[in-house]
């Protein structure tokens, strides 16, 4: 295969051992100016215990990516097309109902910002017992009160939790601890995949080690596929097998995290890479020249070209770039690539 | 500034400083200390950048704002070239507001959404009289906007939203600079814009230092970007220093436990550089002890004298300080100012190439 599936291609059989596999997903935003593609065409795989980040600027489309992977896309978004298989099952084709059946159970979320995400009002063990509650099948009865409650200081417990916590407020507890019951809630039946979207954004570097760590340690238990959003590099080098890299809606590089980091493809990634800086030594700091282009109004070709040091005339600006397995495991969507191969 | 720069007082200071918020003598609950008998100065003649590390609730906003002359501090006092802050009036405080300049962290809340970026410009002018015609002024408007690589035609008259928040935040470097101040105080300038276009405002920062001679605070939660522009650094732990002292020496080879677990914690943007799974005790969020070090609780070289005795700033080399027990063999730092085993740039930098008006 050398390019990715061409819009409209016939669902295909899952691979066995893929937890999630998109294909050709398109989120668009209906606005008065007209339609936003904020996801423009995304399609890999993810395979189960596989750990993959998805990084990008604003406005590259992430986290409208990890909303529509979980269903909960909100007008004017819409998702335009394409299929999200978890197992045999096309999540976007379900309907609302089956689909918060599908939640929690197959796909659960860790929010950014947990802090308001969770119910101010509602006790901790009753936000976690509420997910479990309603994922019972109808016409059976919840269990008995003494086993939820085993089963909220279990998971408790494998956040790293004490079991106190079951009984107090969202506002009793720190930034860390509300962000750790928005892991036990989203583990709470084991999903085969977790989104987490920047799930420590707003927390101090000491607490971010210690999430993302028990974040590790969930995943391995659970032996689920993550999905990182986020745009710190820092903490995506800590965390992914693989890194997806998010440019204006569409995925432009795809491979391994070591690789990426040591022989970055895509001319954006480099430049990426190359922004960061670093504890080695001091160094000049390389911005990337430009900003990111305006949704509504994408350049043509390849939407990385008027900020592409490696621009090539009669070629960036014409033809948009189809993504290519340029090494093993490794795909990108740049012309540099598509020169070679022929 | 006399001749050998050395008699005269240091430009900004903040002398033996303590912050307390809240408490009632009603009901007995004991106030916060945001801030506990911080001494900390910018030497006048050699400016430099100087980095406030420290997490949320370590007190480093609350330094800003003492230092800013926001608010004042509990105990102690915040001197500029000699003069308590707190009592400057009229003139004297206009001519300190207009030397000690912030940049803050929101690029999107720092502007009024309904006039042009124009304004934010126009208005410190307007208010400190700057520039002695309207050509003057437009000069010196693009000049600033030039030093912070922007193109003053496509920046001017456009509104907020038609900037990205690097360029937002980049038209707020111009503005501090507009004033041609002594000092700038940026605090966490950079935490709300993504990495791509954090390199340029950082660039503009640290030119601003280097061609201008401006005397920089960078109050930051972000070791790694400290690391990067600063030359010193003063990490705060609940309101007191840890560690402080050259930032290759800080950074490089911390001698706190607190900064040990800080840097431990950074997460390096190298996949074979991975976090270690060394244990982190407790969490800042707990009060932390009532006496003896304020780290004791989470430290994992706790020793007795760490619970019953605060412990002083031991100088364990020329150019760094820590509050550690662990150092107690080390000379106890002659001056509690801890900008005294600062390594400043060697040479003095003019400022501002031409006249200051």
């Amino acid at each position: 295969m050398t390019t990715a599936p061409p819009a409209g291609a016939a669902p295909r059989s899952t691979d066995a051992g893929a937890a999630l596999t998109i294909e050709d997903l398109k989120v668009y935003y209906d606005t008065p100016e007209g339609v936003v593609k904020a996801v423009d065409g995304v399609s890999f795989t993810l395979k189960q215990g596989e750990r993959l980040a998805l990084v990008g600027e604003s406005g590259s489309g992430k986290s409208t990516l990890a909303m529509a992977l979980m269903r909960l896309t909100k007008p004017p978004g819409r998702i335009a097309g394409g299929h999200i298989y978890t197992g045999d099952v096309d999540l976007v084709a379900l309907d609302q109902r089956e689909m918060r059946m599908r939640r929690l159970d197959d796909i659960a979320l860790v929010p950014q910002g947990a802090m308001n995400s969770l119910n101010p009002v509602m006790r901790v063990d009753d936000q976690i017992m509420d997910g479990i509650v309603d994922h019972i099948p109808d016409g059976q009865k919840p269990p008995p009160k003494a086993e939820m409650r085993e089963r909220v200081r279990s998971l408790l417990g494998r956040v790293g939790l004490a079991p106190h916590v079951a009984r107090m407020f969202p506002h009793e507890l720190s930034g860390g601890m509300k962000q750790r019951v928005a892991m036990a809630i989203s583990i709470s039946l084991d999903p085969k995949v977790i989104v987490a979207d920047e799930p420590t954004s707003a927390l101090d570097v000491v607490v971010q080690r210690q999430i993302m760590q028990t974040l590790g340690r969930l995943q391995e238990g659970l032996d689920a596929a993550v999905i990182l959003i986020g745009h710190d590099m820092g903490l995506i080098a800590q965390f992914a097998d693989r890194i997806g890299v998010m440019y204006a809606g569409k995925l432009v590089e795809l491979g391994p995290v070591q690789h990426i980091f040591q022989d970055p493809l895509h001319p954006y990634t480099r430049l990426l890479i190359d922004s960061l800086p670093t504890l080695e030594r001091k160094k000049d700091f390389v911005g990337i020249p430009g900003l990111p282009p305006a949704l509504l109004n994408l350049p043509d070709g390849c939407v990385f070209h008027p900020r592409c040091p490696r621009f090539m005339s009669g070629k960036c600006d014409i033809e948009s770039p189809g993504l290519l397995d340029a090494r093993p495991g490794r795909t990108v969507s740049c012309h540099l690539y598509t020169e070679a191969h022929r | 500034m006399t001749s050998n720069g050395h008699t005269a007082p240091p430009l900004l200071e903040v002398r033996r400083a303590t912050k307390l918020f809240g408490g009632s003598v009603f009901t007995g609950k004991p106030p916060t200390v945001a801030l506990d008998d911080i001494t900390f100065s910018i030497p006048d003649g050699r400016p430099s950048i100087t980095a406030i590390a420290g997490e949320s609730g370590s007190g480093k906003t609350t330094l800003a704002r003492m230092l800013l002359g926001i608010i004042s501090p509990t105990a102690g006092s915040v001197l500029y070239r000699g003069r308590d802050v707190s009592k400057m009036r009229g003139s004297e405080r206009t001519h300190f507001r207009r030397e000690v300049q912030p940049i803050f962290q929101d690029p999107f809340e720092s502007y009024n959404p309904f006039y042009r970026v124009d304004h934010v410009l126009t208005t410190p002018a307007r208010n400190f009289k700057l520039g002695k015609s309207k050509s003057d002024l437009q000069t010196r408007v693009d000049e600033a906007l030039e030093i912070v690589g922007l193109n003053p035609a496509e920046t001017l008259g456009r509104f907020p939203h038609q900037l990205s928040g690097g360029q937002r935040q980049r038209v707020m470097v111009a503005r501090a600079l507009l004033l041609r101040p002594r000092i700038i105080l940026a605090d966490e300038p950079v935490s709300m814009v993504d990495a791509s276009l954090r390199a340029t405002i950082l660039d503009s920062i640290r030119k601003l230092n280097r061609e201008l001679g401006i005397s920089v605070i960078y109050i930051t939660h972000d070791l790694t970007t400290a690391y990067q522009i600063s030359d010193n650094i003063v990490v705060l732990y609940r309101g007191s220093v840890a560690e402080a002292g050259s930032v290759e020496r800080v950074i490089k080879d911390p001698s706190h436990p607190y900064t040990q677990l800080l840097v431990q914690s950074i997460p390096q943007a190298d996949p074979s550089k991975r976090w270690g799974e060394a244990p982190v005790r407790g969490d800042m969020d707990r009060a932390g002890p009532a006496t003896g070090c304020k780290f004791a609780d989470r430290c994992p070289y706790v020793m007795d004298v760490c619970r019953q005795q605060s412990p002083p700033l031991f100088q364990p080399q020329p150019n760094r300080v820590a509050s550690c027990f662990l150092l107690r063999e080390s000379k106890v730092a002659p001056s509690p100012d801890v900008a005294s085993v600062f390594d400043l740039p060697a040479t003095a930098t003019p400022v501002f190439k031409g006249a200051r008006s």
